[in-house]
């Protein structure tokens, strides 16, 4: 097949910063590449400047042999490039149909012609293997299912080059399996993928060959066939990745001598939770698995005091207590991390001392001001022992990598001494490096009695780092593994419904 | 499942039920006198300004914008056409008009070009455009000429019984509503206000877009000052100074979602009504204060905003 986007010489620079220098590479018709590198390697910049949000200082690109020069998002996909981001880019109160066809709709005598609108994007979903009503509004329909529409739309408007920035990171694993199925299909029609991801499994499931970036520069390009794990996190972050990567949680067997921090019992949420039972002992780190919607992240906020209806009893220290109070939450001990850290874990355009202080400033206050002396040393502490890498206290947080702004809000709840820790999709669209140092500082947490409750969907994090892993389904828990009996397939089985062999209760 | 669609038929016209409901308390209250044509076509009169400029109105806040320079505009407008009544009505609607276009073209310039909030932005202009219209003369009224000719219909004709304005209104609000639902303009209008980011991503020409917004509630604005002055016979600088929120109340009311998106032009045209039919109300009580609409009007936009806020939440 022939090469469909060529670039030569690509560079970049912002004040300060060499954000690309010298990148070239190619691409080819009906090729999957993944592009890989840390934070801040320069993947952003070099699709930035392809979808035409950047502009190039040098170098050229070519796009089905002919010179191109990106100016901004519509000229790009008017070429034939597509992107499909992480947080998906359509338009909530629009329907399906209109998502897929707005700015060229089929017009009937000066109106929209909304019958034949409707018949055509039914039929370009059914090509996705999707059959949903076009004429619902998209903000119904799951992640998974709105970047289906995004993935219509593209095709719609001609894509000869989709790039996936981050797509897979807020699916579950059978909507990334289904996601597969589309990129294959694509691949099939002779359109080439840029797939981006810090899932090593899918890079080595789904992609053809691997580009890698560091600091801005070229590593390499690598067919997937002859490369493995190690070889590829050792070229991104230049160093043995061995000692990297975290080892698997030892095995204790202690936990009947240890006090039970949180007891639910038949925690019941209409159309939700259907009645779950769940223990966790002091210094425990427990997993929670589970596809999207199996009620993972509404049981967190249950806990957390965050969600105050539910049914069901909650028992912290063997007390009972009435949930429904994030003051009184915190009070007892009980802070959550939530999911999404730009809505609603970090401020972002406070600095990031001022994030880190937030929740503990009524015990700095002295008759009513803050003792800034006492606020200082806190922050330096913690940005010290939790390795926080910000050039200041006083720099905005948003201008943080998503490791770091994740270690703050763990530092801001840590400086409230926590019993039980609910930490929600901690490492998502966190890089290799961050996210063993998250890991770790996970480990080291529950090591120091702190209990945890870890969801996450992505399995081999939960099976490293979990005593115990409950997995949700429909509602309820539907299988514990703990200790040695935790494996990747394990949950996998436990997830798809499947009972394991092993269990005999 | 039938419940839910009747949930939905229900919040998809609560304005329209409240306005049944309103108008069905008048017509008791008023054994009649509230029902009778004169009194309903001197409603519709009265409130068609308002609505003509909150048809515009309508459509910037689904785009996700204001215009709180609403009634700056009609109030400039009113005095040009005060000024050039004595030349005829084809040179008060031109000179009237084009100062219409020209203010709705610095609002859209600010707006779509200079990225400044829209808030902000006509919350500037609405101050100088105030200005302006007691600039134009001396900050006192202006008797106008021709009150009985064709400038005069503007605002007093009657065609087949009906007020010229009310037809005007309706005119406007029909095309509006078509505009809105079945061309691409009117789509990318909601686009715009769904996800302005994923609408650029799109491809939607978003500064066109809402260059034209605030060019065509300027107009509208500008006519609609032009009809007061037509039916007071004068130029008047405070002409429509109360439009600017009395527009965004009327809109909200009739079921457009304030953060832009969602909602729909007839809904503006509910919520005109629902104004009209209150200040109609108090004013046929007679002995009660006429502050008494303010508080009225105040209480039932709140009492959309949270239903509006509760159906949304479920």
């Amino acid at each position: 097949m022939g090469v469909l986007l060529k670039i030569e010489g690509l560079s970049k620079s912002f004040p300060g910063v060499k954000a690309l220098s010298n990148v070239s590479m190619e691409i080819c018709e009906g090729e999957v590449r993944a592009l890989m590198g840390e934070n801040g390697a320069g993947k952003s910049t070099l699709i930035k400047i392809l979808t035409g949000i950047y502009q190039r200082e040098e170098g050229r690109i070519f796009f089905a042999g002919n010179e191109i020069h990106p100016q901004n998002a519509t000229d790009v996909q008017r070429l034939g490039i597509s992107t499909i981001y992480q947080e998906i880019n359509l338009i909530p109160y629009l329907s399906v149909a209109e998502n897929i066809f707005i700015g060229r709709e089929p017009m009937k005598k000066g109106r929209i012609d909304w019958k034949k609108m409707y018949e055509e994007a039914r039929s370009a979903m059914q090509d996705l293997g999707v059959e949903v009503d076009v004429s619902q509004k998209i903000n119904r329909l799951s992640t998974a299912l709105q970047q289906m529409v995004a993935i219509a739309r593209a095709l719609q408007m001609e894509a000869r080059l989709f790039i996936m920035d981050e797509a897979t990171s807020s699916l579950d694993t059978q909507e990334v399996e289904r996601l597969f199925e589309v990129v294959r299909d694509l691949k099939r029609r002779g359109i080439a993928v840029i797939f981006v991801s810090h899932r090593m499994e899918e890079i080595f499931k789904i992609c053809d060959s691997v580009t890698v970036l560091k600091d801005g520069e070229l590593v390499g390009t690598y067919p997937m066939a002859e490369i493995d794990n190690h070889f590829l996190i050792s070229r991104m972050i230049g160093r043995d990745a061995l000692g990297i990567v975290s080892q698997r949680r030892k095995y204790k067997n202690n936990w009947d001598s240890r006090e039970t921090v949180l007891e639910i019992r038949n925690i019941k949420k209409k159309s939700k939770l259907n009645g779950v039972n769940l223990k966790v002992k002091r210094g425990e780190i427990l997993g929670l698995a589970g596809l999207l919607g199996s009620g993972r992240t509404e049981l967190a906020k249950i806990i957390f005091g965050e969600d105050p209806h539910y049914e069901g009893q909650i028992f912290i220290n063997g007390e009972e207590i009435h949930n429904g109070n994030i003051r009184k939450s915190i009070e007892r001990g009980v802070v959550y991390c939530p999911e999404d850290r730009k809505a609603e874990g970090v401020f972002l355009t406070m600095s990031v001392g001022d994030n880190l202080t937030i929740s503990v400033l009524r015990s700095l206050t002295k008759l009513g001001y803050i003792d800034k002396k006492r606020k200082l040393e806190l922050i330096d502490r913690y940005i010290k022992e939790m390795s926080i890498k910000t050039p200041s206290r006083a720099t905005q947080i948003r201008s943080l990598s998503g490791g770091n702004q994740q270690k703050a809000i763990l530092s801001r709840w840590l400086m409230l001494m926590p019993k039980l820790i609910i930490l929600d999709e901690p490492t998502r669209g966190i890089d290799v490096g961050a996210k063993a140092e998250i890991e770790k500082t996970i480990q080291q947490l529950a090591d120091q009695g702190i209990s945890v409750i870890y969801i996450s969907s992505e399995i081999e994090e939960l099976v490293r780092g979990c005593d115990r892993i409950a997995i949700l389904r429909e509602g309820t828990v539907f299988g514990e593994i703990s200790g040695q009996d935790i494996s990747t397939e394990a949950v996998l089985k436990l997830i798809a419904g499947q009972k394991l062999h092993e269990e005999r209760n | 499942m039938k419940s839910i669609k009747a949930k939905q038929i229900i919040s998809e016209y609560s304005s329209w039920l409240a306005l049944l409901a309103l108008i069905l308390v008048s017509a008791g209250m008023n054994r009649g006198d509230f029902l009778s044509f004169t009194n309903i076509s001197n409603l519709l009169r009265q409130i068609s300004m308002l609505g003509i400029s909150a048809i515009g109105v309508n459509f910037i806040v689904i785009a996700g914008c204001k215009d709180l320079s609403v009634g700056g505009m009609a109030a400039v407008c009113s005095m040009i056409a005060a000024h050039l009544s004595g030349f005829g009505l084809p040179v008060v609607l031109f000179g009237g008009l084009l100062a219409a276009f020209a203010m709705g073209c610095l609002n859209g310039v600010l707006v779509a070009k200079l990225k400044i909030m829209p808030f902000i932005a006509t919350l500037g202009t609405m101050i100088a455009y105030k200005g302006i219209a007691l600039l134009l003369n001396d900050s006192k009224s202006l008797a106008a000429q021709d009150g009985d000719g064709p400038f005069g219909f503007l605002g007093k004709g009657i065609v087949l019984g009906i007020p010229f304005p009310v037809i005007v209104f309706a005119l406007i609000a029909v095309c509006g509503i078509l505009v809105s639902k079945h061309t691409r303009y009117g789509r990318a209008v909601y686009a715009i206000g769904g996800n302005e980011e994923s609408a650029v991503m799109m491809g939607i020409p978003v500064e066109r877009i809402k260059m034209i917004l605030y060019i065509v509630s300027g107009l509208l604005s500008g006519l609609g000052g032009i009809m007061i002055a037509s039916r007071l016979n004068a130029g008047i600088p405070t002409t429509g100074d109360s439009w600017d929120m009395y527009t965004i109340a009327a809109v909200v009311m009739g079921g457009t979602m304030i953060r832009g998106g969602e909602g729909k032009i007839s809904g503006a045209v509910a919520g005109v009504l629902i104004w009209g039919v209150i200040q109609n109300m108090i004013n046929m009580m007679g002995d009660v204060s006429s502050y008494w609409q303010q508080i009225i009007m105040g209480l039932i936009l709140l009492a959309a905003v949270i239903i509006q806020n509760t159906v949304e939440s479920k």
